[in-house]
This record gives C-alpha cells, sequence and structure tokens, in this order.
C-alpha cells in the first residue's frame, strides 16, 4: 500500500512540473502577438509567476487543491464551470461506449475461445484485427453518413440529448472491444491449458461449473486492466469523436480552447484529465491487488 | 505448422510491399495530384475515375495514393527516430542498471499516466501547428514502448546464465554486446517497428484531420478526409475512400507487425494489455 | 477376488507436434479392493497418462482403446457427465505438480469445501468445520490459518497435502495419485506419505500410485508395477520387486538407488514416437539377444503373483 501512495504522490507532484515550464513558454509565446501583453501579466499576477519556480507550483497546487482553477478568457466563467456543464455529456458516452464494449468484447471473446479454430473464431479475429487497425475517426464519419444520413436512424446533430450519443458511442465501443475480444480470448486459452483446470476436472466439476466458479475470477483482472486502458484512451480519442459528432462534451470544448488560446481552460481541462488518469490507473492497481493474491505476495515481498 | 505460417507470412508481405510500392512510385504513376480539371469537377465514381473526383476536378483516387505518402513517409520517419531513442535508453538503462535504470522506470510510470492524446494537443497548442511540431509530439510518446522492450530483452539476456558463461570464458563487454545481445533485441525491435508504423501513420492522418499538423496544400489523407467531411451530404466519396485507402494501408501494417510477431514468438503481455 | 479396478489392453495415444505417440500400449492390470498398486517408472514412460486415462482426462486429442471397468462399469463408455459423477466421488486424482494445481485466486479452504459440497449436501459452514477436520487429521498445526490462505502462500509440501485433503473428501473407494513426492525435501516427504496413508486408512480405499521413486512405492505400496515405454513390463508383492527382480530393467533401477551404489543404467528412454523393433528395452539391455531385437515379448506370469515381460523368459 505504501508503495502505492508513494507513487501516487510523485507523479501527483511531477505531473505539476511541465505544466510549469508550459505557463512559462505560453507567455513566451504570447509576448509576440503585443496584443495579449496585459493579459498575460494580469495572468502572471493572479498566479504569481513573476515569483521563482517552487511558490508558484505550491500556488497552483494551493490554488488546484481549493479547486479554483481560475477563469475561461472566452466566457469569463469560471473554468470548472465549464467543465461541470459538459462533463455530463463525455461522461455518459464513456460509460455507454465502454460498456458496449465490454459486452461485445468480453462474449465474443468466450465465445471465440469456446469455438476455437473454428469459422467463427476466425472470422471473430480476423475482423478485430481489421477493427484495430482502422482509423476510428474515419469510421465515426463513415458511420454518421450511413446511420444519420443515409438510413435516417440517428440524429445528426449532437444536442439531442441521449439519443445523439447512441451513434458515437456505438463507434467508441465497437473500437474498444477489439482489444478485449482478443485479450479475453487469449486468457481463457490461456487459463484452460494451466495444470489446475485438470484438478478441477478430476473433482467433477462439469465444463460451465469450472468456467464460472474458477476461469472467471482468473480472467477478470486482465479484463479490467484491459478495460482501464481503453477509458484512458477514451478520454483522448472522445476528443476527435466529440468533434466529429458535434457534441457538447468537455473534448470538444477543449479543442475550441486550444484554437482560441483560451489557456485558463486548456491547463485546467488537461488538469482535471491528467489527474483523472491517475485516478483510474491507482483504481486499476487497486483492484488488480485486491484480486490477484500473487500481486499481494509481490507486494509484501519487497 | 511452421510452414503454413510463413506462408502466411509471405502473402502479407507481399501485399504490404505491393501497396507500399504503389505509394512510392504514386508521383509516376499519378502526377502530383493538383492538376485541376474544370470540366470533371465533383463526379461519381465511375470507369474513369474509380473514387471519383473532387470539387477542383482532381481524381481522388490518384490524391488518395499520394495522400498516403506523405503520411507513411512522416510515419516512418517519426517511427525510426522513436526506435533509435528508445533502443538507445532501454539499452543503456538495462545494461548499466543502477540509477540509470530506476530514473528510467520511474520516467516511464509517469509518462505513462498522462493521456497522451491530450498531452499531444498541448505540445501542438506550445509549438504551433504544422508537420514540425507535429513529429515533437509523436515521438515525445512513441520512444517508450521501444525503450520499455529493449530494455526488457537487455535485461533477460544480460542476467541469463550463458552471458555468465560468455564472461567466464573470458569475453568482453563488447563481444557480449555484439554477439547475443544485439541480435536479440534487433530480433523483437523490428516487427515491433512495424506495427508502429502503422500506429503513427494513423496519429499523423487522425491529428492533420483534426487541422493541427499537416497543412494544405500539402496533400495527406487526414486532411483529405475532413475536406471530405465538409461534403458530407452531397459527395460522399470524398471522404469515404480516402478513409478506406487509409484503412486499408493501416490493416496491413497492423496484420503484417503481428505475423512478424508471432513468427519471431515475441508475445509481451505488456503489448497485449496495452493494445 | 473381484477387481474394483480393471484395465485389459489399455492403450493412449495422440498427435503431438513432433510426430504420433504412443503413450500407453497394451496394459493389463487389476486392483483389487484396498489393494494399493505402485507405477514406477522414468520421467516420460507413460505412467502419468496412463493415470489419466482411467479419469479421461487425457488433452482431447487423445484416443484411447481397450477396456477400463470400475466395479464393473466400463468407465471408456461412459459420457462426460456420467463420468463426472465418477471424478472426485468413486476415484479420487491427485495431480502432480501441485504448485500449479490449485485455483491461483481462490482461498484454499474455499477449494476444499468445494470439493466437499460437491459430493454430499452439507451447508457452506459444516462444510467449513469438516475441512478444517480433515486437515487436522492431515497433521496441519493451525487448519483455520491455512483453509484462508491462497495457494502462493503455501509452500510446496503444504500444497501436496491439500491436495490429499481435496481427494480425501469424497471418501472415495479408489485414488490415483501422481508423482506425489515429486520435488520435495526428505522431511516433507514423509509428512507426504504419511498423509497418504491416512487418506487410504479414512476412506479405506484402493489405490494407484504413479511415481518414479522406488524406496517411495515401497514404503506404502502393496504390489509395485514397473512401467517402460508405455507398457508394464514387470508387476509383483513388493517385497519380492526388491528380492527377486526379473526384468533388466527394474534391476537397473534397483541398482540406480542411492543406498545401493547409484550404478547408472546406460542410455536414455527410448522415445514415444519411434518405438524399437522388438522388446523396447533391448537398445539399454545388458542381457540384449539377436531375439530380443526381433520379437516382443508378452506378459508371462511366473509366480502367481508375479508377471515378466522379458524375451529371456518367454
Amino acid at each position: 500500500m505504501t508503495a502505492l501512495f508513494v507513487s501516487f504522490t510523485a507523479y501527483a507532484l511531477l505531473y505539476f512540473s511541465p505544466g510549469d515550464p508550459a505557463e512559462l513558454l505560453l507567455m513566451e509565446k504570447t509576448g509576440g502577438p503585443g496584443l495579449q501583453l496585459n493579459v498575460v501579466r494580469e495572468y502572471a499576477e493572479i498566479l504569481g509567476t513573476n515569483k521563482g519556480l517552487l511558490p508558484m507550483y505550491k500556488n497552483w497546487l494551493v490554488k488546484m487543491l481549493q479547486l479554483d482553477l481560475g477563469r475561461s478568457y472566452r466566457t469569463g466563467r469560471p473554468v470548472w464551470v465549464e467543465f461541470k456543464t459538459r462533463f455530463v455529456t463525455s461522461a455518459s458516452l464513456a460509460v455507454m461506449a465502454t460498456a458496449l464494449s465490454l459486452l461485445i468484447g468480453v462474449s465474443l471473446g468466450m465465445l471465440s475461445a469456446k469455438y476455437k479454430n473454428r469459422l467463427f473464431d476466425k472470422l471473430t479475429r480476423i475482423i478485430s484485427a481489421v477493427n484495430m487497425s482502422v482509423p476510428s475517426f474515419w469510421l465515426a464519419i463513415v458511420s454518421m453518413w450511413l446511420f444519420a444520413m443515409k438510413l435516417k436512424i440517428a440524429p445528426i446533430s449532437g444536442d439531442q440529448g441521449f439519443k445523439s450519443l447512441i451513434l458515437p458511442s456505438c463507434v467508441l465501443g465497437i473500437a474498444g472491444s477489439a482489444g478485449l475480444i482478443r485479450i479475453t480470448r487469449i486468457c481463457i486459452l490461456e487459463n484452460l491449458n494451466e495444470e489446475y483446470v485438470v484438478t478441477l476436472r478430476a473433482k467433477g466439476l462439469s465444463e460451465s461449473e469450472r468456467f464460472r466458479k474458477h476461469i472467471l475470477k482468473n480472467i477478470s483482472l486482465p479484463i479490467i486492466t484491459m478495460v482501464t486502458s481503453n477509458v484512458i484512451s477514451l478520454i483522448g480519442g472522445s476528443i476527435i469523436i466529440e468533434n466529429i459528432f458535434g457534441l457538447p462534451g468537455i473534448g470538444n470544448y477543449l479543442i475550441k480552447s486550444i484554437q482560441l488560446k483560451d489557456f485558463p481552460v486548456i491547463l485546467g481541462f488537461v488538469f482535471i484529465m491528467s489527474l483523472t488518469v491517475v485516478i483510474l490507473n491507482l483504481i486499476s492497481e487497486l483492484v488488480s491487488y485486491a484480486l490477484d493474491p500473487r500481486i499481494r505476495m509481490e507486494v509484501y515481498e519487497k | 505448422m511452421k510452414n503454413k505460417n510463413d506462408k502466411k507470412l509471405c502473402i502479407q508481405g507481399a501485399i504490404l510491399l505491393v501497396l507500399l510500392l504503389v505509394v512510392v512510385f504514386s508521383g509516376v504513376l499519378f502526377g502530383k495530384g493538383d492538376v485541376i480539371h474544370t470540366d470533371i469537377m465533383s463526379q461519381k465514381p465511375s470507369l474513369q475515375h474509380i473514387f471519383g473526383t473532387d470539387p477542383l476536378g482532381r481524381d481522388v483516387l490518384s490524391r488518395a495514393f499520394i495522400g498516403m505518402r506523405l503520411s507513411l513517409l512522416l510515419g516512418f520517419i517519426a517511427q525510426l527516430i522513436c526506435m533509435a531513442i528508445g533502443v538507445i535508453v532501454g539499452c543503456a538503462s538495462a545494461y548499466f542498471g543502477g540509477i540509470l535504470d530506476k530514473l528510467f522506470v520511474f520516467l516511464q510510470n509517469v509518462i505513462l499516466s498522462f493521456p497522451s492524446m491530450v498531452l499531444t494537443f498541448c505540445v501542438l497548442m506550445l509549438l504551433g501547428n504544422g508537420i514540425f511540431s507535429m513529429m515533437v509530439a509523436l515521438c515525445l510518446f512513441g520512444w517508450l514502448s521501444y525503450a520499455r522492450l529493449a530494455r526488457s530483452q537487455v535485461r533477460a539476456i544480460k542476467d541469463a546464465n550463458f552471458i555468465n558463461g560468455a564472461k567466464a570464458v573470458g569475453s568482453s563487454n563488447l563481444q557480449i554486446i555484439f554477439r547475443h545481445i544485439v541480435p536479440n533485441v534487433i530480433r523483437t525491435i523490428i516487427p515491433m517497428f512495424t506495427l508502429m508504423i502503422g500506429h503513427s501513420v494513423l496519429g499523423i492522418a487522425g491529428l492533420s484531420f483534426l487541422g493541427f499538423g499537416v497543412q494544405p496544400p500539402h496533400a495527406e489523407i487526414g486532411l483529405m478526409i475532413r475536406d471530405g467531411m465538409s461534403y458530407i451530404r452531397t459527395f460522399p466519396w470524398l471522404f469515404i475512400f480516402p478513409g478506406f485507402v487509409l484503412a486499408v494501408y493501416s490493416v496491413m501494417l497492423n496484420v503484417v507487425g503481428d505475423s512478424l510477431q508471432d513468427r519471431l514468438d515475441i508475445h509481451d503481455s505488456a503489448n497485449i494489455s496495452r493494445m | 477376488m473381484d477387481s474394483i479396478l480393471e484395465l485389459k489392453n489399455v492403450s493412449t495415444t495422440f498427435n503431438s507436434r513432433d510426430g504420433f505417440v504412443k503413450a500407453v500400449s497394451g496394459v493389463d492390470l487389476a486392483i483389487a479392493p484396498g489393494e494399493i498398486v505402485g507405477l514406477v517408472g522414468e520421467t516420460g514412460c507413460g505412467k502419468s497418462v496412463l493415470g489419466q486415462t482411467i479419469l479421461r482426462l487425457t488433452p482431447s486429442s487423445a484416443r484411447t482403446e481397450g477396456s477400463i471397468l470400475f466395479n464393473g462399469d466400463e468407465l471408456t463408455a461412459m459420457s462426460e457427465k456420467q463420468l463426472q459423477n465418477v471424478r472426485g466421488r468413486e476415484i479420487a486424482y491427485i495431480n502432480q505438480n501441485p504448485s500449479e494445481s490449485l485455483d491461483p485466486v481462490m482461498k484454499v479452504g474455499n477449494q476444499i469445501v468445494e470439493s466437499i459440497r460437491l459430493y454430499e449436501k452439507i451447508s457452506k459452514n459444516a462444510a467449513a468445520r469438516k475441512a478444517g477436520e480433515i486437515l487436522q487429521s492431515l497433521s496441519f498445526e493451525d487448519p483455520d490459518a491455512i483453509m484462508s490462505k491462497y495457494p502462493v502462500e503455501l509452500s510446496g509440501g503444504m500444497k501436496q497435502r491439500v491436495m490429499v485433503a481435496m481427494a480425501m473428501c469424497g471418501r472415495p473407494p479408489f485414488m490415483i495419485a501422481d508423482e506425489p513426492t515429486k520435488g520435495l525435501d526428505a522431511l516433507v516427504r514423509g509428512q507426504v506419505i504419511d498423509s497418504l496413508r491416512r487418506f487410504i486408512e479414512y476412506a479405506r480405499c484402493a489405490g494407484l500410485i504413479i511415481t518414479h521413486d522406488l524406496k517411495f512405492a515401497r514404503a506404502i505400496c502393496d504390489r509395485i508395477a514397473i512401467m517402460y515405454a508405455g507398457e508394464i513390463v514387470e508387476i509383483a508383492p513388493k517385497e519380492e520387486v526388491f528380492s527377486k527382480p526379473l526384468h533388466p530393467y527394474l534391476e537397473g533401477l534397483i541398482a540406480s538407488m542411492p543406498q545401493n551404489g547409484l550404478h547408472v543404467l546406460e542410455g536414455s528412454p527410448c522415445s514415444l514416437i519411434d518405438l524399437p523393433e522388438g522388446c523396447r528395452f533391448h537398445e539399454r539391455c545388458r542381457y540384449c539377444t539377436d531375439r530380443c531385437t526381433r520379437s516382443h515379448p508378452n506378459m508371462k506370469a511366473l509366480a502367481p503373483d508375479h508377471e515378466v515381460r522379458c524375451c529371456r523368459y518367454d
């Protein structure tokens, strides 16, 4: 546990330092178009950048901890508010996509393992391989064209609440399922070759009993690791998808902010997103710790 | 059994080779791609223009391959740089161990915790749009996988008994490096390289699509898709086909890279969970 | 005397990457109720495969021929479902390699409880208590502590004894133990032998003990069968195995025991893919004659309980 905690603090600490030079560089950059010079100065004063490096860290850190992320240049509203209003959209997208990818991924992976090397398995693996290589943004556009415009099944614009989330979450969900199919299949097959399965058969357990009571638990750890990595890449990937589908989410807003050089928003959002990633990683580590006694042993031995 | 896999690999490799050749010689085959024919603007796919034409009368098929060329070239260069950095860092870290190694592991953990997309945008924002900043951003994260792989390979061999055996017999450090470590590292890095080119090509296309990477008037596949998107209602072939071409190249790169890995029996479990 | 387990002309073959493996060839064996028979041979002679064949625990690509009668029922004719009822309940199988043979993410206690509840309808708590009792009878000092541990936290010897405990649960009339002392040091081996003895006492069972360790076989078995290249080459009551060894391979095995001077038996076990012509042992046999290279000997009884497969006695 201590190791986890130490690494977390280390991550958090180190995280802050890149942010700092970034600010300095930004300052340098905007020193060019004199237009924004007074803004920069004001900004510098607010954040106390005219002080040394360390006090600046502290300042920022303190402010962050107080959830004070500054105000957007564009709208003048607190960054936090901007984030909150868009959070629901992005979060629901992420949740739906993850749920879908889990559903498709794990079930197809299981079936693929069961019918190993038969037609179903081969087809699934080919489709999965293609899925992993195809550019997701293109797939998104194609599906938008196909389903929204041609077949008129889903709404086109992004502001119809739940309905407009269906298509993008499907796209993301299918993209995410590829990795899950692969890892579910591999893990099941690996486990079936393990000695302990022979013991289970020798005890008299049927195939479904063996799967339900034992193999399922053994594969849950790698699957959770994969889901975590999927979610983390969703955080990045949703940026593009939100852009394409015109969804009022965090990613979309971030892109607009980057284009308009809305610094507080950018910094604040990036910070929150990175923090989320750190937290997700931490959760994933904790979960592996809880699920697999072998990992616990390794930690003890340190 | 091994022969069947070998045959598969050969076929896949051949397809990829053909694709690459098309791209390399696209200049000869297709011309520069910005020849404007005002009389055949925005035509639907037909026998003469298999992918149709764009609003400026340019043949989409030719443009797609030419656009691919830039993406592939950039992707290749980016990965080359990443590979160079990564392998050197990884090997050094593993071979010399100690503080250097610990530093690397720490750095690795830190970098991995960031959503790379988000930070890529930050870098792009700092350095402005354009090819150079895009390459920098890509290289910033790309070297890590190589370093990790190189390091694990070197560590595995370094601690293997036969190295101690070699030392006992009196081989110098340099001999050990060249005779044992280098071949093994090369063996595992090359398939990874093939795979990663696919990733970086997609990344370049994606960034260009968003407007952050390659800028017009360069022909790049991501740009083409984005341009095509504005005509989504009217001329859908403008984005469908370039994307399709990109998909084909990406799939072939990944497939060959994967098969190479299978062939050489390399399956890093970290890779599995990453993918 | 009715045998509890009777094998008639049992052969097991399967396809492997390197070729067609004839792991077990024409094995005849009859085990009486309450009798413990040892199956001794070098690594790779097919003895583990024979153990697995009885309960059809072999990999799916394996083909088995011959008859396996258990209490009069033909095991080879049973469906998978019927066989599941036999496994564990009637015939218990203790896997080799206990380090890998337990579910790594499940507590040891729960795994024993699972076994118990498979064979009788009792509550989880009652099963847990029974598990504790069984562990105690196997000389575990703190059964409750052991039950709450995961396999990774136990030593090799403890895991082996846990496997014995799991097999005991159903009080089966027959047990098969595959290399129960492999890889264990002398002290722990004693504990395992002890556990097996208690198992046999508790369940009053007959058993087939598969091992490469002659000394271990002598300690626990009534009869010992020697296996080579997939065949049984000699079978006799345990004392006769040591006092009157007939087959040259057995002679070699005895001579190679530490207390007898560790005399090396020349050559290496023959491959189960490329079996030699004639007697399968002839390449390593010091009595080898021309006849041995041509004709394949059958098992012959030289005394009521002592059979051997060798050209010299044909």
